[in-house]
Parts: C-alpha cells; sequence; structure tokens
C-alpha cells in the first residue's frame, strides 16, 4: 500500500481563485504539501464570495466560503506581503526547502518582484517553477484581461455551443478553469517525472488559451484541411438522428437520446410501442431521418413529455440505445451512480455539505482530503518556525511590521 | 511469476532503450506505454504521454484500425483511413501496430508486451475489457509493476457501468448539459467531444501518480476514470455543493451568466464578444469607454445588487452602441480601459490571431499518405523537457515489423501466419 504517492513533493502556491488553486489541489489530495502564500492586501477572491465583510471570512474557519473549502483543502496558508523586499527573502527561503513553485499572475508581477525562474534556479536549482496565465508569459496577448469566460470567448471554445448556427450563446461556466488546472497538475507531474530522472528542475509557462485550444481536434483539423470553421449545432449530431434532448414529464425535465446505428433506431421503435409513424419512409435510414429531423424530434418528444426522465433513460438503455436523464446539480448529489461511485463526501465540520471528494482514484495510491482549508496565514508556526528555523519573536516582530501579512 | 520491474519511476528495460531515454530530453523518456484505445480519450491520454517523451505504443484492430480513421475530417471530404484529420492529430508520436486481443495468441503476444511496458491504457467498456481480460487483476500477473487505467463513460463500478454512452449523453447526466442554454430550452452539450479530452487529461495525471507511487513497493496498480465523475466532480463539483447547500438547482441562464451583470453574449457590428464589467470599478470603465451616455449617472446602475434588478433595460441601454462597433474596436477599446471583454472567435479563426501565430501554437508535420499539415501544438511549454512532436501518426499496423520481429524476436514468416490468421 503506498498512499498518497506526492508525500514527499512541497509546492509553494502563489494561485488564486479557480485554474491555479485546483492544480494544486489535485496534487493536494494525493499528498502533495500545498503552501498556499497569500496576502491580506490581495485576498483570493474565493476568500471573499458571498459578499461577506472581509474580517469574518478570512479568519475563522468556520466563516470561509464553501468554494474556497472545495478548491483549497489539504493545503496550509501564510501571509507575505510580497510587496516588501523582506517577504521576497523570506519567500526565498521558503524556495529553497520546497520542490515547485506555483502562481497564476499575469506575467509583469513575478518579474516585478524579481522572482523569476532564473533567480529561484540560483536558490535552488532543482526548483519547478510553473506559471499558469491567459495566453502565455509573452506574446502580443500577454497583458490582456480575461475571466475563464471570456477566455472560452477568444479561443472559439465556447464559440461553438448555441441551438443553431445563428448566434454562440457561450456555455457560461468557466470550464476553462478546472481543464487549465487539470494540463497544470499534469505539466508540474511531468516536470517531477524529469527531476527524478535527471535531478534538473524547468520552467512551465502554461497559456490557458494554448492549453485548452488543444481540445479543439476535429474543429481545427477540418479548418487546417477544409478551411471550414466551427459549426454550431446544438445537441444534434453531424450525421445522425434522432440526436437531441427531449422535454420529459415535470417542470424542466429533460431525458438526451442519441441513436447513431440502424440497430439503435429498430431498438427506440420497440420501446415507443412501434407506432405507425416510425415505420414511415422519412425514418427507415440514417440519411433520411437526418433530412427529417424535426418532425422525427416531434414525434419523439411527444412520446417523452408523458413518462419520466429516468423511467426512460433506464428503458432505452435496457434495449441498447444511449439515453441520459438531463440531471440538474442538485440531482447528481443524489443520483445512486455518483454516490455509489464515491464522487462526494462532506464536510468534517458540516456533514450536509456535500463537496467533491478526490478525483483521481487508484486501487494502491490513495490520495485523500486529511485537512481543512486553512484560515489565511494560520500554518505561519509550521511553516516559518519548522520549515525554516525563525522564532516567534522574529515571526511576531515581522507580523508587526506588515512583512508576514 | 510476475517480472518485476525496477522501483524507479523510470523503467526503460533494455540498456539501448534507457541510454537513448538519457540523450533524449523528454520529460517522460524512458516510460513505455500501451494504448489500446479508439476515438478520444484514452488517445489523447497517451499522447499527452508521448508528447512529453514516452514510448507510445497504439494497438490497433487489424483491417479497420481505430474508428477515429473513419470520422475525419478528410481532406475535400473524401474519406481515406490514412488521413482522417481527427485521428492524424491525436495518434502522433506514436508507433502503430495491430492486433487482435481476443484471440488466444494475440493474448499472448499481449502478455509480452505487457512484460516491456510500465502503462496500458484503454478505454474499452468495462464488460468489454473484462472479457479481453485487459484488467489489472489479470495483466498484473505479466507485470507487477504495470499500471492499468481504463478511462470509461461511468467507470467500472456504479448502476451506470453498463449503460452506453457518447460524450452527448456523459454531458447530460452529469450536469453539465442542465446549465447551458436558455431557461425555456432544452439544456446543452459541451460541443465537439470535449467531456473525452477533460478525461484523457485526467487519466494522464493519474498514471503519473500511479508511477510516482510505484517507487515505493514496485507495485503497479489499477486507475479507473470515469468521465462521467470527472465531469460531476471537476466540472460541476463546486456548484452542486451550492446547489445543495442553496435547495435549489443551478439555473442556466442563456446569453448571461448567473454572477452578476454586465455578464454576457452580446451582439455587435460583426459578430459577437464576451462583456465582463459586472463589477461596479469595471462597469464605470465600461462607461468611460461608451463615452459616458447620460443614462449612466442613474444611481440604479451604481452597484452589482442594484444592476441585478434591471438586467433587461440595462441590456437594452447597452446594445446600440455594441451594435456600432466591431469585435476588434470593442476589444480595444475595454482592455485599453481595463473592462476584461473580448470578441467571440471561431476556433480556426482564434488560432489565426497574429498572438497564437507569434507563440508558435501550430505545429507542422509531413505524413506519408496526408502529406503536410499543421496541428494545434504543445498546451505547456517545459523549458527543459519540452513537448515536441518526433513522428507523424502511424499508418494502420506501420510498426508492424519494428515490433514483432526488431523487438520481440518473432520472425518474419511467423508474422505472415499471424497476418492471414488476422490476429495482427
Amino acid at each position: 500500500m503506498s498512499s498518497y504517492p506526492l508525500r514527499n513533493v512541497r509546492v509553494l502556491d502563489l494561485s488564486t481563485v479557480w485554474a491555479g488553486p485546483v492544480a494544486s489541489q489535485l496534487l493536494g489530495d494525493m499528498g502533495a504539501e500545498i503552501i498556499k502564500v497569500e496576502s491580506r492586501r490581495h485576498i483570493d477572491l474565493m476568500r471573499r464570495l458571498d459578499n461577506r465583510a472581509m474580517e469574518q471570512s478570512i479568519d475563522h474557519i468556520a466563516e470561509i466560503p464553501i468554494t474556497f473549502h472545495i478548491f483549497n483543502r489539504n493545503k496550509l496558508s501564510v501571509a507575505l506581503e510580497l510587496n516588501t523586499a523582506e517577504a521576497r527573502i523570506l519567500f526565498e527561503r521558503l524556495v529553497a526547502v520546497s520542490d515547485v513553485v506555483l502562481d497564476n499572475f499575469s506575467p509583469r508581477v513575478m518579474r516585478h518582484w524579481g522572482l523569476t525562474y532564473e533567480t529561484l534556479s540560483e536558490i535552488k536549482p532543482d526548483i519547478i517553477v510553473a506559471s499558469l496565465s491567459t495566453a502565455g508569459q509573452w506574446g502580443p496577448m500577454r497583458d490582456v484581461m480575461t475571466y475563464g469566460v471570456s477566455l472560452a470567448a477568444m479561443t472559439g471554445i465556447d464559440t461553438q455551443v448555441g441551438y443553431d448556427g445563428t448566434h454562440p450563446l457561450g456555455s457560461q461556466r468557466a470550464h476553462t478553469d478546472p481543464m487549465s488546472a487539470a494540463f497544470g497538475a499534469l505539466a508540474i507531474l511531468a516536470a517531477l517525472c524529469y527531476r527524478d530522472r535527471t535531478g534538473m528542475g524547468q520552467y512551465i509557462d502554461l497559456s490557458q488559451a494554448e492549453a485548452c485550444s488543444t481540445t479543439l481536434g476535429h474543429t481545427l483539423m477540418d479548418f487546417v484541411m477544409n478551411r471550414r470553421d466551427s459549426q454550431i449545432r446544438g445537441n444534434k449530431h453531424r450525421w445522425a438522428a434522432p440526436h437531441g434532448c427531449y422535454r420529459c414529464k415535470g417542470d424542466d425535465k429533460w431525458v438526451a437520446i442519441a441513436v447513431i446505428t440502424q440497430e439503435e433506431w429498430h431498438a427506440l421503435r420497440r420501446v415507443l410501442g412501434n407506432p405507425d409513424w416510425a415505420r414511415d419512409e422519412r425514418f427507415e435510414d440514417a440519411h433520411n431521418r437526418k433530412l427529417h429531423e424535426n418532425e422525427l424530434d416531434r414525434y419523439l418528444e411527444a412520446w417523452t413529455i408523458t413518462l419520466d426522465q429516468y423511467d426512460i433513460m433506464l428503458r432505452l438503455q435496457k434495449e441498447g440505445v444511449a439515453a441520459a436523464a438531463t440531471l440538474t446539480t442538485t440531482q447528481i448529489a443524489v443520483d445512486p451512480h455518483f454516490v455509489s461511485r464515491g464522487v462526494w463526501t462532506s464536510l468534517p465540520t458540516n456533514r450536509s455539505a456535500i463537496i467533491p471528494d478526490v478525483h483521481w482514484k487508484l486501487s494502491h495510491s490513495q490520495g485523500g482530503i486529511y485537512r481543512m482549508a486553512p484560515a489565511l496565514g494560520a500554518s505561519q508556526d509550521y511553516v516559518f518556525g519548522e520549515l525554516i528555523g525563525m522564532d516567534q519573536k522574529e515571526i511576531a516582530a515581522l507580523e508587526d511590521r506588515h512583512v508576514i501579512y | 511469476m510476475g517480472k518485476k520491474r525496477s522501483h524507479r519511476l523510470l523503467a526503460g528495460n533494455t540498456s539501448n532503450h534507457y541510454r537513448c531515454s538519457q540523450m533524449m530530453p523528454g520529460a517522460l523518456s524512458g516510460i513505455t506505454v500501451l494504448e489500446i484505445g479508439e476515438m478520444i480519450s484514452a488517445p489523447f491520454c497517451s499522447k499527452l504521454m508521448a508528447d512529453l517523451g514516452a514510448e507510445v505504443i497504439k494497438i490497433e484492430m487489424p483491417f479497420q484500425g481505430d474508428r477515429a480513421r473513419q470520422t475525419g475530417p478528410f481532406p475535400q471530404d473524401v474519406p481515406d483511413q490514412e488521413k482522417s484529420g481527427l485521428f492524424l492529430y491525436l495518434n502522433a508520436n506514436k508507433l502503430g501496430i495491430t492486433l487482435n486481443v481476443g484471440d488466444p495468441e494475440g493474448q499472448r503476444i499481449l502478455h509480452v508486451l505487457t512484460q516491456r511496458s510500465d502503462v496500458i491504457v484503454h478505454n474499452l467498456p468495462p464488460e468489454q475489457a473484462d472479457a479481453l481480460r485487459l484488467t489489472y487483476k489479470s495483466l498484473k500477473l505479466h507485470n507487477e509493476g504495470i499500471v492499468v487505467c481504463g478511462i470509461s463513460s461511468f467507470g467500472r463500478t456504479g448502476p451506470y457501468k453498463d449503460f452506453k454512452s457518447t460524450c452527448f449523453t456523459s454531458c447530460h447526466i452529469s450536469g453539465v448539459a442542465s446549465v447551458v442554454g436558455e431557461p425555456d430550452r432544452e439544456p446543452l452539450t459541451l460541443p465537439e467531444d470535449r467531456s473525452a479530452y477533460f478525461a484523457g487529461i485526467n487519466a494522464a495525471g493519474a498514471i503519473l501518480c500511479a508511477l510516482f507511487g510505484r517507487q515505493t513497493d514496485g507495485e503497479g496498480q489499477d486507475v479507473d476514470i470515469s468521465e462521467t465523475d470527472i465531469l460531476a466532480g471537476l466540472l460541476m463539483g463546486s456548484s452542486v455543493t451550492r446547489a445543495v447547500i442553496a435547495g435549489q438547482p443551478t439555473p442556466r441562464m442563456g446569453h448571461r451568466m448567473a454572477v452578476a451583470y454586465p455578464h454576457a453574449v452580446l451582439p455587435c457590428l460583426d459578430g459577437h464578444v464576451a462583456l465582463v464589467a459586472f463589477e461596479d470599478d469595471q462597469f464605470q470603465r465600461l462607461l468611460a469607454v461608451m463615452g459616458n451616455p447620460e443614462w449612466g449617472s442613474d444611481e440604479i446602475f451604481r452597484t452589482k445588487r442594484s444592476r441585478a434588478a434591471v438586467v433587461d433595460a440595462l441590456e437594452d441601454l447597452l446594445l446600440p452602441w455594441f451594435k456600432e462597433h466591431t469585435r476588434e474596436e470593442i476589444f480595444h477599446l475595454c482592455q485599453g480601459n481595463r473592462v476584461p471583454t473580448v470578441p467571440f472567435y471561431a476556433a480556426g479563426e482564434a488560432m489565426y490571431q497574429p498572438h497564437m501565430i507569434a507563440r508558435g501554437f501550430f505545429s507542422e508535420l509531413e505524413h506519408p499518405v496526408a502529406g503536410r499539415l499543421s496541428y494545434p501544438g504543445a498546451p505547456y511549454r517545459l523549458s527543459k523537457s519540452p513537448w515536441a512532436v518526433r513522428r507523424a501518426a502511424p499508418k494502420l499496423g506501420e510498426h508492424n515489423y519494428e515490433i514483432y520481429c526488431g523487438r520481440l524476436g518473432l520472425f518474419p514468416e511467423d508474422c505472415s501466419r499471424l497476418r492471414d490468421r488476422s490476429v495482427i
């Protein structure tokens, strides 16, 4: 049994909000020691959610917003005012005993502080420094301001989301954040592998725009080969029908049905009770079904609207048709499959607060949630005292001068 | 008795291979991966590893190969199993062999390959993987240190594990679709099989953690990646938590983001923009960009809270100015005044913007049949062990001779016999 496979890895995490913190969360869940290096002057947005008064939310665990709990479980926290030279010296002392430095600042920030890879690798030659930025550490878009949702628009990822060809809706979700987080964790793990073999650290420049663009395979290759760009297709398939989302009994209840093969079409017909309309030549093969897709959808929805979404899903799945109830966020919290998979756990201090459990499930190398998200600066005795041997007086003096702040 | 591999993370098994990996700067050099995958999730997972220097041997069924060879896109829409854009992109950097692992001789060959590998990644449905004995339980008998990663829609356990699924149905069942689209219309999936890529990235990360775990005791393990688990837990997890506390499902808001206003897709003169100006200071700067219209000074627009009550009216007031300006104009004016607004680009359009070209995001590769093409490039830039693409995607069975005869020591006559029997 080799639990917590990353237990010998220490990460100094300067990142905030979503992408950076979740990258280190993925590593922390597998045992890496993640030390958040925070600042009272620029408090992580996720500590300030729900419009709580700042004094209330940052110093007491119970007042930490739930999203911060999710993204920052298992982590430690120190407060350093890196705009002061003394704080930067302290930070460098931490680098000397760490393996990875992670940030998601806009590129000029670390440079402005003199905390570049060149400087940090002089302190610790095998240090791995990873910077997650919107569009990369250099380039014409280096200083662009975006949020996750707008980043998706800029890369074309969200431009494909809509009902039809007329206009993009966008997903209105910052999916680029967790996606970039996973790429970030992977890049850091790869750098750790390289260090394991060669003893060398390195610098990782991760542009979230570029990382997420690698998931646009089909679209980009179509553009390269045929100069044909994104098409908005809603829930429809390129050539197969029926393929869509149909209203079911109840308020805002839906089911997704995907019929790709002729066999699946026959199976669907059987479940429908072989109605006359389904035998019409308009629907006899894939080509014709696609041609008459709108009528087909209307017939199908006349059936689904009389039934429960789960009922439809189970009946169709039994006959080998890909059908899925469109579940909401409250539904997936209690759905028997996700519950049995261990997707959810709860906060130790509040059993009714359901949070996502460790995402990477390995048979021997278990990860785990072994510590709550930290209050700001709560770990300074361990980090400054034990890791770099400062005494209480020193620490107190730096607190007074707002260096540890 | 299973052959025990080295305790080190790095596990080249011949001295030649080890020497090569020492010289090569790839982060994952020395790691050997067998991929038995089709379409996206497992191929993207092993591509990520190949691009970082791992040796990836892709196993395809004889004659047909990976289904992605049939999906296209194809140049001028003419199907050709060696010219499918999706296949070419996802399988560059890999060696390709054909092998029918369902055949008893195919199984024996798989076991020999397993002995020489660190990782096996596949995306067969659990029932099929079990039938083919493509499981950690079976394969560890041939290599104690093997890491077996299966990527499937619902995982190897659970009431839905044998459900038929596509990325479309996965998005719908995992909560992802429920929050996308107009409130009074059907929820929308994420387009272009995006969820399969997401599963692949997470699988790669989990596999590397498994390899770190192997350092302690030399034992491999089973990595069970469920696409819908990842969507529900990692993509939607924080929304689920908040929805359960609020006692209400997360709503869909159409072209607006729920958090505050303005945060929406607006039409402009030549397309659309993602308008982001919901913080009070951002909103004031937006008004300045728009030339400080008189209506802007109304108290009702001053704070997030008050704006939330008049979203429709505010949008009607914003639209005329946006409709008079192009995407580029709006982009430069807003960014110049620290309003984080960006244009909506179509994907191809986005890739050929000056900054993407300046960053050299695309890389060119020569393929013996498909010719010279550009491909999306590195998701990250590692300074000392860079992402690198060394070879184009393999033709079907291209490396049969090199692997079967060159490495496993089969004679050409053996290979002919196996080919005649459709084992390879």
